[in-house]
């Protein structure tokens, strides 16, 4: 499948990357090269935000045609279409979207994650708390 | 003395940590990109080593193989400069993207000191670096800091003392034994034939790059054999394909492990959800649009928010006027200093130089010549530093990186990527940066076409003219309907729609081809730095008042005394004028040289509907003189005493007239040298330079043609007015036929540039031009499909259209 066609928290690997020598070298450089692993953030009709290793990149529709993925969970992900266009300029565009099951577990995982921040600022709070202490008793 | 050169990749914090140690005020930003010329500075804390340590910010690299213009002045530099200590600046955050340029760096004969920025971050996150290891990993020393807060500054700079004039040896850091092997035999024949850093230049060489094969051409032909000799069966052409894929999983298996994540870190985090609602299909367009809104109405709307439109009772200090609503903060703060510069200030100092019994023609001078030009200026003060201020939150926080993502879309159908945006909006502060910022767009197309489009883009500088045009002149003419705010904001929009469609026609007819792809690496979301803000704003502050206190002070001073003396060297004739209810002397400058020159050139503008009646002139001074920088428009008019004669000649349609040229025209002096420097060629620079010329005159000649419309069944509506009507509605309807008739050819002549992916099943993509032209595409496409039977298959997912 295309980069294009790749779904919000969709894991993916990638296969080929069909482009001329200067723009690959450039993506390259970003680490997006044949067999990594990357996960699709954003999807805004074919325009992909991309997490590779721990930075984030955006790259346009026509950029992301040229790059050939593999999905890593089948699970979770189904293949939709949806006709796009009126006439004879209407066109089947296919695409991935989350099973029903995948949705829930996202929405759980989200509000884990939400819990899971709180009880990080929670303690980075007390960290705070106890160091501006130790200073003040060093003080003393 | 010492040098110490920082590099490392874009928004990794180069600029902060060189502002930090030298105490300079470079701008930064958290956008990647944001330095385009290297900087030069002196470690400021000059007690601690016995000699001077001098430091180079270079722009931001993600390998020493460059891609856009400004990539190469960093790799060009750290080769050919040779400092003496190298800082690898590594973004700790991102760790194993940033170790890539850290590995090619290693392959140099320089001494290196790895810094690992943003550790403040990885300590907030609670994950864990095991720098010793790392370091011994990479065999040069590591230190963890945080160049924003500064801490571990000392220690960075004494490893980096203590290296100086240390030599060490390049090395190889690639898992593949066989490459290994081979590059280091190139990297002998290197060595044996003198040429510096051996290693790094035989690995580029297999790399293929291009400047290091065009420098050294007898070695690379031995290449190929030594490489097959070795054993790496791969084609030499996808060779550096395999050397960037093997730094990769080194640094991963070798490297990476030293990097604990923590417990507490989350799967999705706050930035990834903001850009889901920033950069959404539907809302992310109008969300800048009121971001943009909002932050014109604080700045210079008299009607705040148009609360008074809506029904607020007037609240206004420092004037009695009454009118309805509350202004807006710059509004205030330019009220305030208008009170106190014009009345308090000048009003005594001339009194002051009545009672001492100064010379006439000195007072004239001083007072209407120099300081009220250039109190006329710094009253636009407030007004220029909030729009600085909100330029640097949009630009600390790193939301310009989405809006760049936003408009690609939109930006693609005139021709530009969305990379362009990044540096056009920045010109809303000052178009000097905006065309240096042009660097960062790899294609010479766009790049040109984003330094044609900057003027559009008002800087600040422009902001003065708007409003004072709009309040002095439309505002009094259409008696309060139209607010001086208003007219700056509608200046803005008539700017950027402007900006657009000279964009789709210079793409359309004359420079003519498809975008590049937008690749754009997001930065996350920060809090932006309250010091760099603030360095920013005292920046502006200081280049304004200096700018106010020099060159507009002596074009004043040349004005006056060209407004003052005929061609005789006498002084003008003096007047009586009835102002505000009293006769008053003053000179006729109707009979100055200024006035003569100024009728001189007067006609050229006749049809732009400002420059006709007796002072059309002084508006046509005006907006020459706008050349020397945009400030001095304001200045000009207001030595000419434009504002108190406002009824004679001019009307709401030629103001607005008038204000279109000077925002589409030829940008100041410093912007247009800085175009030249940009450009490079003589011919983009001269196609820039009549771009400018020939569309603000077409579009004020449109704007006045289209305004004097509401001037029909008047006695101001004339021959000229009709002749400007007639001429811009044939220009209008020319260029809508055009992009009609454009746009038919083109569906008829349509033809795919691309190739179109097809997609065979889930796992294969078959590249070919379209489903015709198959036979005709490579033979191993050709087999590939006919395997895989994708002739009308129905499987066939043809994921995008081109």
């Amino acid at each position: 499948m295309l980069l294009t066609q790749a779904c919000p928290r969709e894991e993916l690997r990638i296969v080929d990357i069909h482009t001329d020598y200067r723009h690959k070298r450039h993506l390259e450089n970003l680490s997006l090269l044949k067999g990594e692993k990357v996960t699709c953030l954003y999807n805004r009709s074919g325009d992909v935000v991309i997490k590779v290793k721990d930075g984030r990149i955006a790259i346009n529709r026509e950029f992301a045609c040229d790059i050939a993925v593999e999905p890593l969970d089948e699970k979770s992900f189904v293949w939709d279409s949806r006709k796009t266009g009126f006439g004879k300029k209407a066109k089947i565009v296919e695409f991935r979207r989350p099973t029903e099951e995948a949705k829930a577990l996202f929405r759980k995982e989200d509000e884990e994650i939400r819990l899971v921040e709180k009880e990080a600022k929670r303690k980075l709070k007390e960290i705070r708390k106890a160091r501006k202490q130790q200073k003040r008793e060093e003080h003393k | 003395m010492i040098r110490i050169a920082l590099c490392g990749n874009p928004n990794c914090g180069k600029t902060t940590l060189f502002n930090n140690l030298t105490g300079a005020r470079a701008h930064v930003g958290n956008w990647p990109g944001v330095t385009v010329e290297k900087r030069e500075g002196t470690y400021r804390r000059k007690k601690d080593f016995p000699e001077e340590i001098q430091i180079v910010d270079l722009p931001g690299i993600y390998s020493l193989s460059p891609y856009t213009p400004e990539e190469v002045v960093s790799r060009n530099y750290i080769l050919d400069e040779k400092p003496d200590v190298v800082i690898n600046l590594v973004d700790a955050t991102n760790l194993s993207r940033n170790l890539f340029l850290t590995s090619q760096v290693l392959e140099m004969d320089v001494p290196v000191v790895v810094a690992l920025n943003l550790m403040d971050v990885i300590e907030k996150r609670g994950d864990e670096i095991d720098v010793e290891k790392l370091s011994l990993e990479l065999g040069v020393p590591v230190i963890p800091i945080s160049a924003l807060k500064g801490t571990n500054m000392k220690l960075l700079m004494q490893t980096c003392y203590d290296l100086k004039g240390t030599k060490r040896e390049g090395k190889l850091m690639l898992e593949d034994e066989r490459l290994k092997k081979a590059i280091s035999e190139i990297g002998q024949r290197c060595k044996e034939e003198g040429i510096p850093s051996p290693l790094f230049v035989a690995s580029k060489m297999v790399e293929n790059d291009a400047l290091v094969i065009n420098k050294y051409p007898d070695i690379v032909q031995n290449i190929s054999s030594i490489i097959e000799k070795d054993g790496i069966n791969e084609d030499v052409n996808r060779l550096e394909e395999k050397v960037a894929d093997d730094r990769y999983s080194y640094i991963d298996d070798k490297l990476y492990r030293y990097y604990k994540r923590g417990i507490l870190r989350p799967k999705r985090s706050f930035s990834d959800r903001v850009d889901s609602i920033l950069t959404n299909r539907f809302l992310g367009l109008p969300i800048f649009a009121v971001v943009m809104f909002l932050i014109f109405c604080i700045v210079f709307n008299s009607d705040f928010l148009f609360m008074g439109a809506m029904g607020m009772p007037p609240v206004r200090p420092f004037f009695e006027d009454a009118e309805p609503g509350m202004p807006s903060l710059g509004i205030v703060l330019q009220d305030f200093l208008d009170w106190f510069l014009n009345g308090l200030v000048l009003g005594n100092f001339s009194a002051w130089l009545e009672s001492v019994h100064a010379d006439p023609w000195f007072v004239s001078l001083l007072c209407d010549g120099i300081l009220a030009s250039v109190f006329a200026v710094i009253t636009f003060l407030p007004l220029i530093v909030l729009l600085t201020l909100f330029i640097q939150l949009l630009e600390n926080s790193g939301y310009m990186a989405r809006v760049a993502f936003v408009f690609d879309r939109l930006l693609r159908r005139f021709g530009i990527s969305g990379k362009c945006v990044v540096p056009l909006i920045s010109c809303f502060g000052c178009a000097v940066p905006g065309i240096m910022g042009a660097r960062t767009i790899e294609s010479q197309r766009e790049r040109v076409m984003t330094i044609s489009l900057t003027p559009f883009f008002a800087c600040s500088a422009k902001l003065p003219i708007f409003m004072g045009v709009g309040t002095a002149i439309i505002q009094e003419l259409t008696g309060g309907a139209l607010q001086g705010g208003i007219v700056a904001f509608v200046m803005y929009a008539i700017g950027i729609v402007g900006a657009i469609l000279a964009g789709y026609f210079s793409n359309e007819f004359i420079l003519q081809g498809k975008s590049s792809p937008f690749i754009m690496e997001f930065p996350p979301y920060m809090v932006p730095q309250a010091k760099a803000t603030g360095i920013a704003l005292w920046e502006e502050t200081k280049r304004f008042l200096i700018r106010a206190g020099t060159i507009i002070a002596l074009m004043s001073a040349l004005l006056w005394f060209l407004q003052s003396f005929q061609w005789n060297w006498t002084m003008v004739p003096t007047i009586e004028v009835e102002i505000e209810g009293e006769l008053q002397e003053i000179g006729d400058i109707s009979q100055s040289i200024l006035a003569s020159i100024g009728s001189f050139i007067q006609p050229i503008f006749y049809p732009l509907g400002f420059a006709h009646g007796s002072d059309g002139w002084k508006y046509v001074v005006s907006s020459i003189t706008g050349l020397v920088a945009k400030e001095q428009v304001v200045g000009t008019m207001e030595s000419l005493d434009i504002y108190s004669i406002q009824s004679a000649g001019i009307n709401v349609p030629g103001a607005f007239s008038f204000l279109t040229f000077n925002l589409f025209t030829l940008p100041c002096v410093a912007a247009i040298s800085a175009a030249k420097a940009e450009l490079r060629s003589k011919r983009n620079f001269r196609y820039v330079l009549l771009f400018w010329i020939v569309t603000s005159y077409l579009v004020s000649l449109i704007t006045y043609g289209l305004g004097s419309l509401s001037l029909i069944g008047t006695s101001a509506y004339g021959t000229l007015e009709l002749v400007d009507t007639i001429i811009a509605f044939v220009l209008i309807g020319g260029l809508v036929l055009l992009i009609a008739l454009n746009a038919f050819s083109l569906r008829r002549r349509q033809k795919p540039i691309h190739l179109i992916p097809f997609v065979v099943d889930d796992k294969n993509v078959a590249f070919v031009n379209n489903a015709i032209d198959v036979q005709t595409a490579g033979v191993a496409t050709n087999v590939a499909c006919e395997k895989k039977g994708i002739f009308g298959h129905k499987n066939h997912k043809n994921g995008c259209c081109h």
